[in-house]
């Protein structure tokens, strides 16, 4: 739903009972300011201003089909080629391995655009450290932040 | 007929101190049932802490790791066998877990068609046979161009990697003529408190 095209927009979208998530994206003119993702026990954010994705919550999605609107909003992000991206691991507090196979395929897809350099914060103090350091192996460049 | 892969160990006798969680396949839709998956795995986690912590500083960043890898093995096992399993058949998902010392042994049963039971050992002999970070690669760069390789098959690579596991799978079936298969995983975590 589309408040006023040339306004303050607010997208509101219930995607289905059994993904159970709310999508909601609020842009200016067109151009998006903010994407939100709101599930049971996990909420994924983007904020333009500060090229940040933040994943935070648990994210025990049942595949990798149940995570499709997360990685829609990864890809919209990394096609707009920002020079930098920030992903905020700091308030995720568990991620199975479907959720992990979806940052891997996001790190490959800004690898392989090769217009942004990315920054992963939060990852020395998480408790799943090993799994990130794969993550360096798809993508040397790779920023670790506190 | 029974039929064991890679470093499979049954300990199931003779070793009391261990907790057991089973559930019945129901009407519900896997949708429905996927939180029993995540409830278990944090309850093993909370379980094992209550007996480990005494042991550990629990201050130390490498408690949390561990606390962490026992509730990702439980759940990585348990949400495995929950999208597996065959639903119409009365046969419990269950998993075990065995308490020693310096380690931790996983157990968790289901049962699979006896169809696809042939192509989950050719899987399981890759796991086996070939180096974990090199399989973790290898499936993520073919799933970005391949989307049948989007169903991830990547649980239990993590664990041979990230958590250096030792894994073995036993199947097990009454007759040669059954349709079904029981098929049980090991997941065997050290556990070190010299971290």
């Amino acid at each position: 739903m589309t408040i006023n095209r040339y306004g303050l927009d607010l997208l509101l979208l219930l995607i289905n009972r059994h993904m159970r998530f709310f999508v909601t994206i609020l842009s200016y003119n067109e151009r998006i300011i903010s994407m939100e993702i709101k599930g049971e026990q996990y909420i994924v954010t983007y904020d333009k201003e500060k090229e940040t994705i933040a994943f935070q919550g648990i994210f025990r999605l049942l595949d990798m089909k149940a995570y499709d609107p997360i990685i829609k909003l990864l890809q919209t992000v990394a096609e707009r080629h920002p020079p930098l991206i920030y992903l905020d691991l700091k308030e995720l507090s568990f991620l199975n391995s479907s959720g992990f196979h979806v940052i891997s395929k996001f790190v490959i897809h800004i690898r392989d655009l090769k217009k942004s350099q990315l920054i992963i914060k939060g990852a020395n103090d998480l408790p799943w450290k090993n799994s990130l350091i794969n993550l360096k192996r798809l993508m040397p460049e790779i920023i670790f932040e506190e | 007929m029974e039929d064991i892969l890679g470093h499979f160990v049954d300990i199931s006798n003779g070793h009391d101190d261990y907790l057991k969680i089973s559930f019945m396949p129901s009407n519900k839709s896997i949708h429905d049932a996927w939180q029993k998956n995540g409830l278990s795995a944090d309850f093993i986690a909370d379980y094992w802490d209550s007996f480990y912590s005494k042991r550990f500083n629990k201050l130390k960043k490498d408690y949390s790791k561990m606390r962490y890898g026992v509730c990702y093995i439980a759940n990585e096992l348990l949400e495995n066998a929950m999208k597996h399993h065959c639903q119409n058949i009365k046969i419990p998902i269950t998993i075990s877990v065995y308490l020693y010392p310096y380690e931790l042994f996983f157990y968790v049963s289901n049962c699979i068609l006896k169809k696809d039971s042939e192509l989950f050992k050719t899987y399981i002999q890759k796991l086996l046979h070939e180096d974990p970070a090199t399989l973790y690669l290898y499936h993520v760069e073919r799933s970005v161009s391949d989307d049948f390789l989007s169903k991830s098959c990547l649980g239990y690579v993590t664990l041979l990697n990230d958590y250096k596991t030792q894994l073995g799978w036993r199947f097990y079936s009454k007759s040669l003529q059954s349709d079904y298969v029981e098929v049980t995983v090991m997941v065997r975590l050290n556990i070190n408190d010299n971290q």
